[in-house]
This record gives C-alpha cells, structure tokens and sequence, in this order.
C-alpha cells in the first residue's frame, strides 16, 4: 500500500526524510527542504542585506545545492546579497580538474561568479607535485592546511562579507565524534559553530547546511537534477574521515534523528575550568587567522621549501630542531665556501 | 525469455566504480521466481559485483550511506528489503559516502 | 569535495587520528626480579607501560588507583554509609575486593567507612535463570562482616531482604518495569530508560538502607563507551555526570561514586588473577539488558561494540574518549529545572538544534502550501519546543516511542 505525504496534499511520497521521520511528496519535500534552510539562515542571522557572500563551491554534492538553494531563497526571500562561487583547485589531476567543470557549470547554470585560487599560485606548490615530494602519508595534512587558508585568501581578495560552506548534519555530528577521539577538546567547543571566525581580522564562515541531512541534500540534488562531482580524491580513496563515518551511518540506520542528537549534545557541552582554550590570533608571517606561531600553512610550507617536508608534522619542538640541524648545515657549508674563496 | 523479470539498474555518486564502471544496465532476471530487493542485492554481489563488497554490501542489506530508490521512491517507503520486485522496475542505487 | 582538514575539521583529518596499537596482552605470570621491591618472585604481573612486578607491588599499586580515585577528590567523607552495588560482574567483585581490603586495614591507611552490599536482581527485566543463592553466599562468607542485601529491580522497596531472609521469586509475574519497558518501541529507548530507572531505584534502596553514597564498579572502557553513549542519546549536557567520579543528580542527596574509573581491563583482570577471584557468574549483570539481541540492535549495542573493537585495534583511542569525557563539565547552572525522569538540566528551550527538529515537523505539515507566514511556522515549532512536560530532549525521545 502506497503511503502518501504527511502534509495530506494527496499525493504520495516519495520519500522518508530522517530528521523527523515524515513521509513526503515530491514538491512538499522541496519546499520543506528550502524552507527549513531559509529558517536557518534568518534565525541565526547568518546574512545581512547588502552583503557579498563567497560560496565555496568545489563541485560536490554539497557545495552544488548550497549554491542553486542560495540562489533560490535569495531572489525568493529578497536577501540582497551578491553571491559568488569561490575554489580552490589543489592541482591534483584526474580528480580537481574534473571537478572545476562542474563548478564551471554552476558558475553557468546560477550566473554567478566564479574565482578560482590555486595552491600553485598562492603556494607556488601543485599537490601532485607536494606528494611527489612526500609521498602518501600526511598528503591530506598539506591539503587540509592549505585549503583551510586558501579560503580565507580568496575571500580576502574578493572582499567578501563571509564565507559560506555546504558542511551538512552529518559532517558536523561526525565532526563532534572525531573530536572526541583524538581528544582534542579545542575543536570540539567550536565544531558545532554555525558561524565561525569573524574577528576583526577574518572573515566569518558560516554553515548554512548545518540542519540538513545528507540523505535530503542527496535526493534534492537527484530530485532537481542538479550536477554534482562525486568522485573520491586520488591521493585518499576510500578512506575518508575513517571509521567516525562508518559509525555515524550504522547509528544513524538504528535511529535516524541521531545526527540532530548528537549535534545537540556537542552544543551542551561544557568544559572544566582547568582544560585550556585556544587562543585564536593571526600569524606573524602570513598575517592569516591561526592558533599558532607561524600558522601551520607557513610551517608546512617552509618545509617544502627547505626540503623539509617533515616540518609541519609532529610536534613543534620537532620542527625546530629540524630547522636549527638544517641551518647549522648550511652554515658550515656556507663557511666551507668562505674559506674556499679567499683562496 | 518471454516471463523474465525485466529490471532498469542504475548506479551513481560514485557506487558505479564498485560495478564495472557502469551506470546503467538493464537486467533480465528469471522471471519463475519471486525477487526482491534482498535477492538482488545478492544477485548483484554474485554477479556483476567487482570489487569492494564491504563498501556496497554489510551484513545483508547495503551498507549504511548507500540510498536506494525504486521508481524514484525511497525504499524506505516501499519496505526495504522485502519489496517484491516489479516488471520493468528502475533501481537506483545512490552512494553519499563520498566527500561532498 | 574532499573536507579533509577543512575549518574546525582538524589539521590531519580522520585518517591519522588514531593510532594502531593491539589489543591488550594478558601475559601469564613469568618468573624472576620484582623490578619494583627486587624480590624474586614466581608469578610476575605486567601492566602496559610498566615494568613486571610481584604479586604484592601489583596489588598495591592497583588499590592505590581505588584509593586515589576517591582520595583526590575528597568525594567520600569519613565515616560516611556507603551501598556497593554488586551486579554480577566480575568488576563489582574486584569492587567489593578492594573495599574490603581497605576496610580491615589496621594502619591509617584505613578507609574509614561503613559498607552494606546490594545484589540487584535483574532476572525480572532479563528473563533469564533467576538468582543462585549459594553463590551469593559464597561471597558473603567470604566478605564479612559485611552485610549483604537482595531486592529485586523494580519492586516495592518493603522486599529489601538480608541474603539469609531472601528467596528468589519462582513464579514469573510481570513486573511494572517490565510492563513499562514492553511498551518501549526500540531497543535504545528501553535501554535509556532501564539505566535511568536503574539509578534512582538504586537512590531509593540506599535511602532506605541509610546511605550516602552508592559505589559503581564501572571501569575507564565503561565510561567511554557511557560517555559515546550519552552523546548519541542527545544527553551531551548532563554527559560529563554520566563519567565522572561522582554523579550527585540522585534523589535524597545520594552520591553515586565510581572509584574503579581509572583501571582498565587489563588490570582488571590482573587483580582478579593476583586475588584468586572467581567470576561467580551470578546471574544477569547491569549493562547486559538487550545485549542478545546483536551489535545492530540498539545505539547503546552499537556503541559497545565500537569502543570494543577500538579497544582491540586502537587501544589508545578509547583512553583518549575517557580523558575526553573528564575534561567535560555538566551543563548546569542555579536555579534550573531538573528533568523529571534523569534529574538533568532541563535546558531545550535555549537550543537552536531542537528549534529546527520542530520546525522540519511543523514545515512536513505545511509541504508545497507553505507559504509566507513563516513567522506563524515559529511560533508554532517553539511551542512544540517549550511544551510543558519537564522532561530533557533525550528522555523525550524516550517518551515518544511510547506504543
């Protein structure tokens, strides 16, 4: 027996939305689906009238219908904001360049604007070229770090208002359980943000997905038929985010609402007075938002620089002395060749 | 044959590169008996299945993050696993466990 | 895309965040020096990260981890009437071990406290073989002098009996409990609630027996896989007293102290080796309600099994869930309403979260005539929200499942 949509409008359903359990029809589901982000966005204010706002489009599922639902409530609810798509190309052939096309097609498809940064130009580094340097292991680090930043310099350039990301529930209930595996309490207090970063000196990114399920945003995106890239990184395949993923699906199967759950849980958390918080400042060197003196992205960097891909890795004591055992080399070398040319 | 079981399989997101490659075939099964979708799916493990069982397949049912839609309905709505199979069908298979 | 290391998702990203390690190695005993006294001896103890030490060193140092549990925080004051739980594992053995030890100490390390013992019978919940007295009795005779009491879950607190004046039920009426756990949809809902229940009959029992404080032998793997649990549950607020060293939300002030916290498996099962303890088998134990039923079967079995098979392929990964979950402080300030069922702070009108739950249900009503009355649509979600039933966010998914 067909089962029909909860909203009584006749039709039947098409499909079970996992928030909340409720059978609906197609266009119920559509207008449900967009009201619900609408709602996000004008509760928590993530947008003001008369803003630019920097879509981060990489051509996946997300990003696409973060940027046609955009489009959408911004025209529908008169917003007032000037969207435009922002990505990052790593330089990583056979998955990055394919993946462009498809933001190409978004920049065609919403008529918005397109920048594209690469990590060649801000970096003068491809990450084909960084793994051929350093291998498969700590790739993603590199990659993480770099995009992390490249965000910020493209918003920079583009002199955007903020930043919006197509992080969805289920990242962001996964990213509550990763951070409670390696312990890292700093970014469990942040990671269930809707907006952050902000300060005076960096531009704030906010999450207007962060309510939506990835089974809505999957059967939105195949419903509307919008294209999506889906293909895995080349240098990560099959192993993403490891085995957080795993377990959020299998609990997510027992019962569906505790994506939602968990990401309330990861808002009431509370810390004693004794666990020290991150204090968020801008690097020295490169004058980006960072924890750290320099910022990781300047660290990894100098390390590819000086052939020292290593740097970045371990501790930060670690890196020192990599780079004081390195100097002290070059200075002998560097001596060696005094004495030679006075001769 | 005549009484075979004639079924549209799709794969997309990315759950194609487990099956060949292939995004979309179209299956005559043996019509003599009952299928559902868990036949299928044993079917399809058996048959045309290439690599990877573990990312498709757990226990015996898809794995968790696999979406599947006949007819473009939700499974969900139609009784998962059990629901009996019907002439001409589409079957779609939809991975989100891929980056997004 | 690939979000790797993305804002707030980490530097390195899932694939290097936990570190390989085997499972834990139970090495039978060697023999040779006592690395920490230089004795020799015949039946050597290793303890990861230690070095092998006597029979005695082992011992002291495992007590010292009971002793310095409830040393540090000063959680039990002298004299206080403390209720050890005993519920069929092998851990409140080693409990009950401990205790006893540090009670018939002479010297002033002497814990200075007076104990009862309670074996909460679960057969009515568990339905499986009731209770074996003689065993109980073991126990008791080896234990004295203290006093051990029996009652079963759920029951009238007028059936509280001492060992020697208790006899099992041998017909099979439904209890309330059980009626009520029936009623229950998923396994997860009526596991959520059995542990609440669990804990205020517990409060109740040692209000009667005229105790302060009831000890829990939950050990570190435990309190990760509670600490996991309650974060799926949607009960991250009130989740730091579900792990910590004393949880104070029971009625009649009751304490619940959990001084085996910091041991581990392994010198668990050390202990029971060096003490010659026998798993008595008793019967059910408390965390084993619906765990028959497979790893799949509820949020609270799945969880297990995770930290289970993160025990045996990334050790150090759940040492780090439960250093995590001693670092969280509950989510509660003065004057707060206390949920009715857990005795958490009732705090769901203040979340964002839960605002947008309702709302995805007041907007599957509304589908394609949705209009523009979106203001309408708030006010009405907030409702929903702000209902008046004194119950937190996870017992009121509880409460939903209701048949």
């Amino acid at each position: 027996m067909p089962v029909y949509c909860k909203s009584q409008c006749g039709n039947r359903a098409v499909l079970r939305r996992p928030k909340t359990g409720d059978a609906l029809c197609k266009e119920c589901f559509f207008a449900a689906f967009e009201a619900e982000i609408h709602h996000t966005i004008s509760s928590n204010q993530l947008f003001q009238p008369g803003q630019k706002i920097a879509v981060a489009a990489s051509g996946g599922k997300d990003s696409t219908v973060l940027a046609h639902v955009l489009k959408l409530l911004n025209e529908k609810h008169n917003y007032g904001l000037d969207l435009v798509l922002l990505s990052i190309d790593e330089g990583i052939s056979g998955y990055r360049d394919d993946s462009l096309e498809t933001v190409k097609q978004n920049r065609d498809d919403y008529q918005m604007s397109l920048k594209i940064l690469s990590y060649e130009e801000l970096y003068g580094w491809t990450m084909d070229r960084i793994v051929a340097q350093i291998g498969r292991s700590n790739n993603c680090t590199f990659c993480g770090v770099f995009r992390r930043q490249a965000l910020d310099r493209g918003a920079k350039l583009l002199q955007v208002d903020s930043i919006a990301t197509g992080h969805n529930a289920d990242d962001i209930a996964e990213t509550v359980l990763m951070n409670i595996l390696r312990g890292d309490t700093a970014r469990l207090r942040r990671c269930t943000d809707i907006r952050t970063g902000g300060g005076e000196d960096s531009i704030p990114r906010v999450k207007p997905l962060k309510y939506s399920y990835e089974k809505d945003i999957v059967m939105y995106a195949h419903y509307k038929k919008l294209v999506y890239f889906s293909t895995e990184c080349v240098f990560a395949p099959n192993a993403y985010r490891g085995h957080a993923r795993a377990f959020l699906k299998d609990l997510e199967k027992v019962r569906p609402s505790v994506i939602m759950d968990i990401i309330y849980s990861g808002e009431q958390l509370r810390f004693k007075d004794t666990v020290k918080k991150p204090v968020r400042g801008t690097c020295s060197r490169c004058g980006f938002v960072s924890s750290q003196q320099p910022c990781k992205a300047c660290v990894l960097l100098e390390g590819l620089n000086r052939g020292l891909p290593k740097l970045g890795i371990g501790k930060k004591s670690k890196g020192d002395r990599m780079i004081a055992e390195q100097n002290r080399e070059l200075d002998l070398r560097e001596r060696a060749n005094l004495v030679k040319n006075d001769f | 044959m005549a009484n075979d079981l004639k079924l549209i399989l799709e794969l997309s997101a990315g759950a194609e590169l487990l099956f060949g490659n292939i995004k979309r075939r179209q299956l005559s099964l043996d019509g003599s008996q009952k299928w559902t979708i868990g036949s299928l799916l044993k079917w399809m493990h058996a048959n045309i299945l290439t690599r990877s069982p573990e990312l498709f397949i757990q226990g015996d049912t898809v794995r968790p993050g696999i979406l599947v839609l006949v007819n473009d309905t939700d499974w969900e709505l139609l009784g998962g696993l059990d629901y009996e199979l019907q002439q001409n069908d589409n079957i779609l298979f939809i991975s989100t466990l891929h980056g997004g | 895309m690939c979000s790797i290391g993305e804002d707030d998702f980490g530097d390195t990203g899932g694939l290097h965040a936990m570190t390989a390690g085997g499972p834990v190695q139970i090495a039978t005993g060697g023999t040779g020096e006592c690395q920490k006294c230089g004795q020799h001896s015949d039946d050597l103890f290793k303890v990861n990260f230690r070095s092998e030490e006597c029979r005695d060193c082992f011992l002291n140092y495992a007590r010292h981890k009971f002793r310095a549990a409830l040393g540090a925080a000063k959680a039990l004051p002298r004299d206080s009437d403390v209720l050890l739980l005993l519920d069929g594992s092998i851990e409140s053995i080693v409990l009950l071990d401990m205790l006893h030890y540090a009670q018939t100490q002479n010297t002033f390390k002497r814990l200075h406290c007076q104990a009862k013992v309670l074996y909460l019978d679960e057969s009515v919940v568990q339905e499986q073989q009731s209770l074996d007295i003689d065993r109980l009795q073991k126990l008791q005779d080896r234990y004295t002098p203290f006093d051990l009491f029996v009652i079963e879950l759920g029951t009238d607190l007028s059936n509280l009996r001492p060992l020697k004046n208790y006899t099992p039920k041998t017909s099979r009426e439904e209890s309330d409990l059980k009626i009520k756990l029936d009623k229950l949809r998923t396994l997860s809902a009526r596991q959520d609630y059995l542990q609440q229940q669990r804990k205020r009959f517990l409060a109740s029992v040692a209000h009667q027996l005229n105790c302060t404080h009831v000890f829990v032998p939950s050990i570190s793997k435990d309190l990760a896989t509670q600490f996991l649990t309650s974060i799926a549950l949607g009960r991250g607020g009130s989740a730091a007293l579900d792990v910590a060293l004393c949880d104070d939300r029971l009625d009649h002030d009751i304490k619940l102290l959990r001084p085996l916290k910091d041991l581990n498996e392994q010198e668990v099962q050390l202990y029971v080796r060096a003490r010659n303890l026998e798993d008595l088998k008793l019967g059910p134990s408390l965390a084993t309600y619906g765990q028959e039923k497979g790893e799949t079967a509820s949020l609270q079995n799945l969880t297990a099994a995770f930290v289970r098979n993160l025990q045996e392929n990334y050790a150090a990964t759940v040492s780090t869930v439960f250093r995590t979950g001693n670092k969280i402080a509950p989510n509660r300030h003065v004057d707060q309403d206390m949920c009715q069922q857990c005795q958490s702070p009732l705090d769901s009108l203040l979340s964002d979260t839960l605002l947008a739950i309702e709302y995805s249900r007041v907007v599957s009503l509304e589908g394609s005539k949705l209009s523009n009355h979106n203001n309408d649509l708030e006010q009405l979600s907030m409702q929903r929200l702000n209902k008046d039933d004194r119950l937190c966010h996870a017992c009121r998914n509880v409460q939903d499942e209701y048949l």
